[in-house]
C-alpha cells in the first residue's frame, strides 16, 4: 500500500493557476470552485505592500479532522492515504467543512457563482450539478470516491485524482510525468505545473523522489499544531532572505 | 392504509421473514455517530439483535415479543400485533391485556391479545388507557414472565413501561382507579403455548397481512399526530438563503439511503405518546407534564454553523431565516432528548435540559439570532460575530496563506 503524498515547492511556484485550470478541466468543476487553487492576497500599501499567493490542494491529512467530525461516514481514509467522500452517504451538512483547517471542502449549492449561472446555462442532466461544455468522460462517475460532476447536496473535495492514481502499478515510487509509462497517472495540477513545482510519490517508499525532497530541502507541513499531519509538504530554501532588508516585509 | 399527505412510513424486515421490521431512516445510530443509542439490543430477551456498524443483525431466534420495538425512541422498529384499534365494546370491567402464549379461551371476552406484553410501549399503554374510555386497564400477569424467554428477570417485563404511563396519566388527571395495573391472574404454565404464537396461528392476521400491519401502525400513530400536533414551526423555515436553481430539495438526485438521512424524521412514539396525552390532559383541564419538553439553551459561543439544525434527528432543531437575520429555532414537542445536539456542537455552545427547565415551553421557540453580512472577500452572505467582516472560509484561507509566507520569507523577516 503506498501513502500518496505531494510535494510544492514554493520557491519554484510562480502563481499561475496552471494547476486550477487543470483541475477544472480533470474534475468538471463549476467555475471559481475547483478543488485546487492558488490563494492570492495583498496586505500594506505601496511602498510596503506585499502580495501573497498560495497553492492549495486538499492535504490528504494522515489524521483527518473531517473524518472524524462525519456523523455518517461519508468521508473516510483510504488504504492508499487518500481522503474520499462517499457521495452516496454524504448528506451535506458541512462538518467537515467547519472541522477541516484548510478549507480544502466545497460545497457549492448555496454559493453566489459569476453571472450568468453557468447551472443554467448548461444544465445538469438528472443528478449533477450542471453538464459542463468540455465533460470529462463519463466513466469518471465514480461516487463511492466523490469522482464526476458533484451533485448537489453533498460536499466534495479534492481526490488526489483518484480516477487516475488509482489505475497506476503498484509498487512505483513516484508519479512524475516525465517517465511516458508513468505519465498518464500523474494528477492533473502535478503533470500541469509550468515551472514543475509539484511532485508526487508515495510517502512510505524511502527510495522516493519526494522524500528525498522533504528531507533534503526540510519539506515543512503547514498548520501542524493542529495535529492533523497533511500528507502535502511545502519546501521553501526561504527565498525571502535575498529581499533587500529595508524593503522586507515588515509581520 | 392511510391517504393523508403525509407519505406513510415504510418499515423493512431485518431479514426475511423476520417478526421485525426497521425504518433505517429513523434509527438514531444508523443516522449518525453521534448518537450512541442501543437500547433495542440491550433489551432483546434472547440477544438475537446486534447493530454492527450500519447494519442491523437479527440471529435466528426472534420470539416476535416486541421489546427492542417498545423501547426504540424514535419508533423505528415495529413488531406486528401491538395494534390498538381493534378494542371491543366497552364493558363494566376493565379492559383486559393478554399474552398471546395464553390459550384464547383463557383469556377474558374482548380482551387485547398481544405477542407479549413487554412489547407496549408506553404510548401504546397511553392509547390502550384512552380507548378503555374509563373502565381502566389490567395488564394480566399469569405468573410465568420469570421463566418465559421473552419475560426473564425479577421484575414483570411491563414494569417499566407501566410505572412511566402511570406517572404520565396521573400528571395529566386521570383517576387512580383509571390507570393501567398489573393484575395478578395465575394460570397453570402447561396451559402455555411454547412459544409465541405467530399472527397466522392468532387468526386475526395473516402472514400476508405483515407490512400492511406494520404500516398501518405507523400511520394511526401519524395521522394521531398531525391531527393534535400544533403547526410546527419549520414549516415557515426557509432552508437556505440563496439556493441554486437545482437545489437538493428539488433535484431529487440522492440514492435512499441519503436522501432519507438528509431529511427529519419525526418520532412516531413521540407523536403517538404526546397525540393521547393531549387528549386525555384536555379531557381533564390539565396540561401535559412540563417534563416532557427538553429545553434547549444556547450560549454565546454560537457561531451560526447550524449543524444542530441539520443533524437533529426529529427536525426538533431547526434554522429559520427572516430578513437580514438567521438562527435556529426549537419545536420541543418534536424533541426525544437524544441530546445529540449538545454533544456534537463544535463551539460547546449548547446546554440541554433533556426534563425542560421548568413550565411549558412555547410550542417553537427561535433560540439564536445572528444578524448576516456579506463577506468583503468572496461576497457570500454569512452570520457576523462581532466585527468580523470575512466569512469562516475566508478566514481560514487568509491563516493559511499567511502560514506559507511566513515559510516562504522567515529569513527575510526582521
Amino acid at each position: 500500500m503506498a501513502k500518496w503524498g505531494m510535494v510544492i515547492d514554493l520557491d519554484k511556484c510562480t502563481g499561475c493557476q496552471a494547476c486550477t485550470t487543470a483541475c477544472a478541466m480533470e474534475n468538471n468543476r463549476l467555475p471559481g470552485e475547483n478543488w485546487q487553487d492558488v490563494l492570492f492576497y495583498h496586505e500594506g500599501k505601496y511602498p510596503s505592500a506585499k502580495l501573497m499567493w498560495f497553492p492549495r490542494p486538499c492535504m490528504h491529512c494522515e489524521h483527518p479532522s473531517c473524518v472524524d467530525v462525519c456523523p455518517t461516514r461519508a468521508t473516510y481514509k483510504t488504504e492508499d492515504g487518500l481522503v474520499l467522500i462517499d457521495w452516496n452517504k454524504c448528506i451535506g451538512c458541512k462538518y467537515c467543512m467547519i472541522a477541516c483547517p484548510y478549507g480544502v471542502r466545497f460545497y457549492v449549492d448555496e454559493r453566489p457563482l459569476v453571472e450568468p449561472d453557468v447551472r443554467g446555462v448548461f444544465p445538469g442532466a438528472g443528478r449533477g450539478m450542471w453538464s459542463p461544455p468540455y465533460r470529462a468522460p463519463n466513466d469518471r462517475e465514480d461516487w463511492v470516491h466523490g469522482v464526476g460532476i458533484q451533485p448537489s447536496g453533498v460536499v466534495s473535495k479534492c481526490t488526489f485524482c483518484y480516477h487516475k492514481i488509482s489505475k497506476a502499478p503498484k509498487g512505483v515510487a513516484d508519479l512524475d510525468e516525465d517517465i511516458p509509462e508513468l505519465k498518464e497517472y500523474v494528477p492533473a495540477c502535478v503533470r500541469m505545473c509550468p515551472p514543475k513545482a509539484r511532485y508526487f510519490g508515495d510517502l512510505d517508499n524511502p527510495a522516493s523522489h519526494v522524500n528525498k525532497l522533504i528531507a533534503d530541502k526540510r519539506g515543512v507541513r503547514l498548520l501542524d499544531q493542529t495535529g492533523n499531519k497533511p500528507q502535502v509538504y511545502y519546501l521553501s530554501g526561504g527565498a525571502g532572505a535575498s529581499v533587500p532588508g529595508s524593503r522586507a516585509a515588515k509581520t | 392504509m392511510n391517504a393523508g399527505t403525509e407519505p406513510s412510513p415504510i418499515f423493512r424486515r431485518l431479514q426475511p421473514g423476520a417478526g421485525v421490521g426497521l425504518r433505517a431512516e429513523a434509527c438514531l445510530p444508523l443516522r449518525s455517530r453521534y448518537s450512541d443509542c442501543n437500547r433495542c439490543a440491550e433489551a432483546c430477551p434472547v440477544g438475537v439483535l446486534h447493530r454492527n456498524g450500519a447494519q442491523f443483525v437479527l440471529d435466528d431466534g426472534c420470539l416476535g415479543c416486541g421489546r427492542c420495538a417498545a423501547v426504540c425512541p424514535m419508533g423505528a422498529l415495529a413488531v406486528p400485533g401491538f395494534s390498538v384499534d381493534t378494542v371491543a365494546a366497552p364493558r363494566a370491567e376493565a379492559l383486559a391485556v393478554d399474552c398471546r402464549r395464553v390459550p384464547a379461551a383463557d383469556s377474558p371476552a374482548g380482551a387485547v391479545r398481544v405477542p407479549c406484553l413487554g412489547g407496549l410501549s408506553v404510548s401504546r399503554l397511553l392509547a390502550l388507557t384512552l380507548s378503555a374510555e374509563n373502565r381502566g386497564l389490567a395488564l394480566l400477569d399469569r405468573g410465568w414472565c420469570a421463566r418465559c424467554a421473552a419475560g426473564g428477570g425479577a421484575a414483570h417485563p411491563a414494569q417499566d413501561a407501566l410505572s412511566q404511563a402511570r406517572a404520565l396519566l396521573r400528571a395529566v388527571g386521570v383517576a387512580d382507579a383509571d390507570l393501567p395495573e398489573l393484575a395478578s391472574r395465575p394460570l397453570s404454565p402447561e396451559a402455555a403455548a411454547p412459544a409465541i404464537p405467530g399472527p397466522e396461528e392468532e387468526g386475526r392476521l395473516s402472514r400476508r397481512t405483515f407490512l400492511g400491519q406494520l404500516a398501518r401502525q405507523a400511520t394511526t400513530a401519524v395521522s394521531e399526530a398531525l391531527a393534535d400536533a400544533p403547526e410546527p414551526l419549520s414549516a415557515c423555515a426557509v432552508p437556505a438563503p440563496q439556493r441554486g436553481r437545482q437545489g437538493h430539495a428539488q433535484a431529487g438526485r440522492t440514492t435512499p439511503q441519503g436522501a432519507g438521512l438528509r431529511a427529519p424524521q419525526p418520532s412516531l412514539e413521540r407523536a403517538r405518546l404526546l397525540a393521547v396525552l393531549d387528549r386525555l390532559a384536555a379531557r381533564n383541564g390539565r396540561e401535559p407534564p412540563a417534563a416532557l419538553f427538553p429545553a434547549v439553551e444556547m450560549t454565546s459561543a454560537c457561531r451560526d454553523h447550524e449543524l444542530c439544525a441539520r443533524l437533529c434527528p426529529t427536525g426538533a432543531l431547526h434554522v429559520y431565516a427572516t430578513e437580514g437575520a438567521r438562527g435556529v429555532g426549537f419545536e420541543p414537542a418534536r424533541c426525544i432528548a437524544c441530546g445529540a445536539c449538545e454533544r456534537l456542537c463544535p463551539e460547546r455552545a449548547i446546554r440541554f435540559h433533556p426534563q425542560g427547565r421548568g413550565g411549558r415551553p412555547e410550542d417553537a421557540a427561535a433560540l439564536t439570532r445572528h444578524a448576516r453580512r456579506l463577506c468583503a472577500e468572496c461576497g457570500v452572505e454569512f452570520s457576523a460575530a462581532g466585527e468580523a467582516t470575512l466569512c469562516g472560509a475566508c478566514r481560514k484561507s487568509r491563516a493559511l496563506v499567511k502560514a506559507g509566507y511566513d515559510l516562504r520569507f522567515r529569513a527575510g523577516v526582521e
